[in-house]
């Protein structure tokens, strides 16, 4: 006896069985109730991996929030640890930048407009303190930022980036800057360096890369 | 993050979709047949389904008799150990076997070639193993766990059972000489 011949009458016996099944329509209405099991079943076939993420997801999550939650209600020590630490953990393209000069800057001088193309209009600027931001809008509705930043001393800003970008280290005017390059040409690329008198400067645009050197070489 | 689920069309429906629109009213009927209540059958066909999404990859066409064999073999298997454990939670003697709910083949199995009858003869387990073995293709760990048995009693009754039809047909043909 082959495994062929074995298959072959198995599958003889099979379909006579499948053949003794009752013919004729069972009329029965699934209960809501199963209904809805079903179709949690039937997503678990179409994302089994993810169904199962999001199972131990949210049993992590409830554990967590509800020793955490409790912890951090008591203490106010804790609650600046965990904000330090969630910055630390979940912002590793953030740019840490640290001043430890007091140099008087006047940082209202800077600007990118007369040097930005044409197509761009300045929106809106705002002078605040230690910051300066001017916006500007093209005409197809591409967006364009230019920061400024000077800082006291022992002051630190952390700008928060998506962690998918990709980061690229680049020269602007003799100053180290850091590109961050976005997965997508519908998303803004960005670059942040430090002028030579302590100065933060960040442009983020829907803009190439070499594009965003040249605006940034511009300013000073 | 965002999550977004679309409308299949009828030739993009999955697998399961396909197999609880064509046979999820026939293994309720094959359930209420051993369980005689609407619930428990409830309860088999949703174990059934889950256990059957477990090996959805195995199934290759959710309308062949592979898949139609399969998922109603599962629910009948599945309200046969509802059915027991519902009567030894009640203390109650009464247990059902598997070929409980298999007609009796050797009445009525007059077609076939002499090896298939020999098949029919089997335990409904025996044959259910070699089902899975043989024409589903499946490893001994796999129908062990589709079964609830250990893979080395799964091993052991497969081959056994594929000895003593080969043990038969040995005999046969030398009977017919």
């Amino acid at each position: 006896m082959t495994d062929a011949q074995l298959k072959s009458a198995l599958i003889e016996v099979r379909d006579y069985m499948l053949d003794q099944l009752p013919t004729e329509e069972w009329n029965y209405e699934f209960s809501p109730k199963f209904q809805r099991k079903m179709k949690q079943i039937i997503e678990l076939e179409k994302h089994p991996i993810w169904y199962y993420v999001r199972r131990v997801a949210a049993a992590l999550l409830i554990t967590l929030g509800i020793s955490g939650g409790l912890v951090l209600s008591f203490s106010e020590e804790a609650r600046a640890n965990v904000i330090r630490w969630f910055m630390e953990r979940f912002t590793e393209n953030g740019y840490r930048y640290q001043n430890e000069m007091r140099i008087p800057v006047d940082i209202f001088q800077y600007s990118l407009e007369g040097k930005i193309s044409d197509n761009y209009q300045l929106i809106d600027r705002i002078e605040s303190g230690d910051t300066m931001h001017e916006l500007f809008a093209e005409e197809s509705g591409n967006m364009l930022i230019f920061n400024v930043m000077s800082s006291t001393l022992q002051e630190e800003y952390n700008l928060v980036f998506d962690k998918s970008m990709k980061v690229e280290t680049v020269n602007v005017n003799g100053n180290q800057a850091d590109l961050y390059l976005s997965e997508s040409a519908e998303e803004s690329n960005v670059i942040v360096w430090q002028g030579t008198n302590g100065v933060l400067f960040s442009i983020t645009g829907m803009m190439e890369k070499e594009q965003l050197i040249e605006l940034a070489e511009k300013i000073e | 993050m965002l999550f977004f689920l679309s409308i299949m069309e009828e030739a993009e429906r999955t697998k399961m979709d396909k197999i609880f629109a064509l046979y999820a009213k026939k293994m309720h009927q094959a359930a209420f047949a051993i369980l005689q209540d609407n619930n428990d059958a409830e309860d088999a066909v949703q174990t059934a389904m889950l256990n059957t999404c477990k090996h959805i990859k195995k199934l290759q066409d959710p309308s062949d008799n592979n898949t139609k064999w399969y998922v109603i073999q599962a629910v009948k298997h599945t309200a046969i150990n509802i059915y027991n454990n519902k009567e030894r939670r009640y203390k109650k003697e009464t247990v059902l076997d598997e070929d409980f709910s298999i007609e009796d083949f050797l009445e009525r199995y007059h077609e076939g070639s002499n090896l298939s009858k020999e098949i029919a003869k089997l335990s409904s387990r025996d044959r259910n193993i070699l089902m899975l073995k043989y024409v589903h293709g499946y490893g001994y760990s796999e129908i062990a766990g589709i079964l609830g048995i250990s893979r080395e009693a799964a091993k052991k009754a497969g081959t056994r059972a594929k000895e003593r039809l080969e043990k038969l047909m040995e005999k046969e043909n030398q009977n017919n000489d």
